[in-house]
């Protein structure tokens, strides 16, 4: 009876971990790029563009929970059929490249911003091979490991992000929140609309590749997940609300720049700023370790082959990863790449569902 | 045959060993020898004993000494097991006509100290009582605390030294195929379990991990409570420490006496603990980042006041901090290496005239004595000394990640840590854990 009473609390546990790592890795996402790209769409209105998105995200991680509900395992690498080939070409191989492009985009985009903001003398070269070997060492390790590194580095810094977040406040100036009226809709059909939507999907892929004996409560993630809009919300609108929109639309990370206009009297730092950011990226890191944790399962799997062969692949992965982000020269090549990818991204988050489905449906024939 | 073979090992073993006693008595006109070391057995205390047991008195209550023989019939037992006896501290009652022996425990030598109140972990309100270096004691103290039939004892011998692991289990809570495994591989070590570093390598744990997945506790009360917890306690004879199995990130900033407190004192006291480990383990590498590499980050004053600090320091700070901390392991090692009554003026020369002096010559510069300073008190405000040894090696780790990086190394330094905090597991429990979590569930 106490073993039933103790397998209840770990399930509670393991939500809370994930839902840690999911909030971490949208907030280390988010707050960087996303803010620019809701500036670039609309003149007025901008929440309605943040409701969109948001819904759109949540409504997605609401099917992916919904179906992975469905399933006994919560891998759906699991249930792989005994010849592969034609899944791996459909879905792991756009999956994978999906993974690797997004990791050689993110980890450009980081790597820009520290040499913004910290490391002005190293080469850009170092930074990244700092982000993607940490992002490595970290993916190397099992899932729960990574959740559970989460969790420690949520111990260390959430106390940090909570009073940046009230502080991002302080300067604003609530007129800039009109006028609210939504001129047209014709922004749907715009890049930096198309970009920002489902701009945060990668942050739910490892929903479907959670490891054995996770029993989890897809109703309280699903639930936990709705914390989303706030933030996209405070990314969104507090640089408008400080600087208003036409100065704000104008900077490469505005959440960033409005946090240097807050003045901290009482810290030894100069600006929130460095702060804001080294959390923004430990958190990100995070995020990069489990994506390539999510591309050597997809590697194990679509090969067949041991652990030790996947994390050797995944290490020459990651070189090749390190060596593709150093040929992109500037940062409005970063911008075109990421434009490249949103057809991958959309094919896989489909593909994905798809096959969760088709898996379902499979697995209710059977019984 | 077997008369003489027991006598003749007797006399044997006589000759080698000169604290082996053997003496005679007749008792209703029958001849006994009784063996045994005195250098284990007090033989004078003793004799009462004996002759009350040969007397055939061992049916009535025994007063003082509350004697137990482990085996009240005469038997004829095998020569080994008579000598392993003799060795365990026994002592053997011959019978010469009928061929027959009694082993008593007897009133043994006082090889063993008292309890005495803890000396590593101390204690301001919780028992004052500590382990020794008598298993056998130590589990008489954790039955005390906690008198239920739930409480059982598992025990096994290893090596030539038969060393004997006592291991405490608490019905419902322990998980006993996790303790008969964890036996077993004790009991199939082949080499000899001398210090807690072979119980590491018996148990297949890495030589080399930052993390101490055997941790050590001299208080009964801890102990109880880790057993409560589902933890696996258990005791090495001649070690004066429980080892615990099973500990979470928590136990290092948590114990169980501080229960005692006002439970608002006990949040605080959390917190100050979190902090104090925050600041063992980032502060130095914080230092070395934001003079090396980023001092724009820091508030201008701050800068300049530093800067000035340092003017005539010759060396890169990295080099500056790690003189340091070099000094200050010494003299912390110095001070637990010298007898009580010099160790504080170790203290004394190292901290406060050697600092000085170190300052006005400008070898380091005045903040970093602070720092230092800083670093050292909150290293020791971790529960466990094993905990604060893991503290003091993970700074370096991040200095060196600072130094090498600034700002960015020195949180990805703290990122690499917790990854690799997160990734330790003890035969599948993981170390970052809840309480419970995992130790049952996850092996059954």
């Amino acid at each position: 009876m106490s073993g039933g009473k103790r397998k209840g609390s770990k399930v509670k546990i393991n939500n809370l971990l994930i839902i840690i790592f999911f909030l971490l890795t949208n907030i280390g996402v988010m707050f960087l790029l996303y803010p620019t790209l809701i500036l670039d769409t609309v003149d007025n209105g901008h929440w309605l563009i943040v409701l969109i998105h948001g819904f759109a995200h949540i409504a997605l991680v609401g099917v992916l929970l919904f179906g992975m509900s469905k399933l006994e395992n919560p891998n759906v690498l699991q249930y792989l059929p005994e010849k592969r080939w034609f899944i791996s070409i459909v879905f792991m191989i756009p999956l994978s490249l999906f993974i690797i492009g997004t990791v050689i985009v993110s980890i450009r985009t980081y790597a820009e911003f520290t040499t913004v903001l910290f490391l002005n003398q190293t080469p850009i070269l170092y930074v990244m091979i700092i982000f993607v070997t940490t992002a490595t060492y970290i993916g190397l390790g099992s899932m729960e490991s990574i959740f559970r590194t989460t969790l420690l580095i949520a111990g260390a810094s959430s106390y940090i992000i909570v009073v940046i977040f009230i502080l991002s406040f302080f300067n604003a100036k609530w007129y800039n929140l009109f006028p609210m009226k939504v001129s047209n809709i014709d922004f749907v059909f715009e890049m930096p609309f198309i970009t920002g939507f489902l701009i945060l999907s990668p942050t739910f892929l490892f929903f479907a590749f959670l490891p054995k004996r996770k029993k989890l409560n897809y109703k309280t993630i699903f639930w936990f997940s709705w914390c989303l809009i706030p933030f996209i919300f405070m990314a969104a609108y507090s640089p408008m609300l400080v600087f208003g929109f036409e100065v704000a639309r104008n900077f490469t990370f505005p959440y960033i720049e409005m946090l240097a206009t807050v003045d901290i009297q009482w810290s030894i730092f100069e600006t929130l700023t460095s702060l804001f950011g080294l959390s923004l990226l430990i958190y990100a890191t995070i995020f990069l370790g489990m994506l390539l944790h999510i591309l050597r399962m997809l590697y194990q799997n679509m090969f067949q082959v041991g652990s030790l062969h996947a994390s050797i692949a995944l290490v020459v992965i990651v070189i090749t990863i390190a060596v593709a982000a150093n040929m992109i020269s500037t940062w409005e090549q970063v911008q075109t790449h990421i434009i490249w990818i949103i057809p991958l991204r959309f094919y896989s988050i489909i593909s994905l569902l798809i096959f969760i489905f088709w898996i379902g449906r499979r697995q209710k024939h059977e019984t | 045959m077997r008369a003489m073979d027991f006598m003749n090992e007797i006399e044997n073993l006589k000759q080698k060993n000169k604290d082996l006693q053997m003496k005679s008595i007749m008792i209703n006109d029958t001849a006994y020898d009784v063996i045994g070391f005195e250098s284990l057995v007090d033989f004078s205390a003793t004799w009462e004993i004996v002759e009350a047991l040969i007397g055939n008195k061992e049916n009535k209550p025994q007063e003082s000494k509350s004697v137990q023989s482990t085996n009240t019939t005469w038997s004829k037992a095998e020569i080994n097991k008579q000598m392993q006896a003799l060795y365990e501290g026994k002592l053997i009652i011959w019978n010469r006509a009928e061929e027959a022996s009694l082993i008593v425990d007897p009133v043994s030598q006082p090889l063993y100290r008292s309890i005495e109140v803890p000396v590593n972990e101390s204690v301001i309100y919780g028992a004052k009582d500590a382990f020794t270096e008598n298993s056998q004691q130590n589990i008489g103290l954790l039955r005390s605390k906690y008198q239920s039939k739930d409480v059982e004892v598992l025990t096994t011998q290893h090596g030539k030294r038969n060393r004997r692991f006592s291991f405490l289990i608490l019905k419902g809570t322990t998980d006993q195929q996790m303790v008969e495994m964890i036996k077993k591989k004790i009991e199939d070590y082949p080499n000899e379990i001398k210090q807690v570093k072979d119980i590491h390598v018996a148990f297949g744990f890495s030589k080399f991990s930052l993390i101490t997945r055997v941790s050590s506790t001299e208080l009964p009360e801890n102990a109880m409570e880790y057993i409560e917890q589902g933890k696996i306690v258990f005791f090495m004879d001649g070690y004066p420490f429980a080892l615990v199995l099973f500990n979470t990130v928590f136990d290092v900033f948590k114990q169980p006496s501080d229960s005692n407190y006002l439970s608002v004192f006990v949040y605080s006291l959390y917190m100050l603990r979190i902090v104090g480990i925050m600041i063992a383990v980032l502060l130095p590498g914080l230092y070395v980042a934001l003079i090396t590499i980023n001092p724009e980050m820091l508030k201008v004053q701050l800068a300049l006041s530093i800067t000035e600090s340092r003017q005539f320091v010759p060396y890169p700070a990295f080099v500056e901090i790690i003189i340091m901390l070099l000094l200050i392991e010494l003299i912390t090692e110095a001070a637990v290496r010298l007898p009580i009554s010099i160790s504080n003026t170790i203290g004394v020369v190292g901290g406060i005239i050697l600092g000085q002096a170190i300052v006005e010559a400008s070898l380091v510069s005045g903040v970093l004595i602070i720092i230092i300073a800083a670093t050292t008190i909150a290293n020791g405000i971790v529960i466990n000394f094993e905990n604060g040894i893991t503290l003091r090696l993970m700074k370096y780790i991040i200095v060196i990640f600072s130094a090498l990086f600034g700002i960015l190394g020195h949180v990805i330094g703290l990122l690499v840590l917790c990854s690799y905090i997160a990734r330790i597991t003890s035969f599948g429990v993981p170390y970052v854990r809840w309480k419970k979590e995992g130790i049952q569930s996850e092996n059954q």
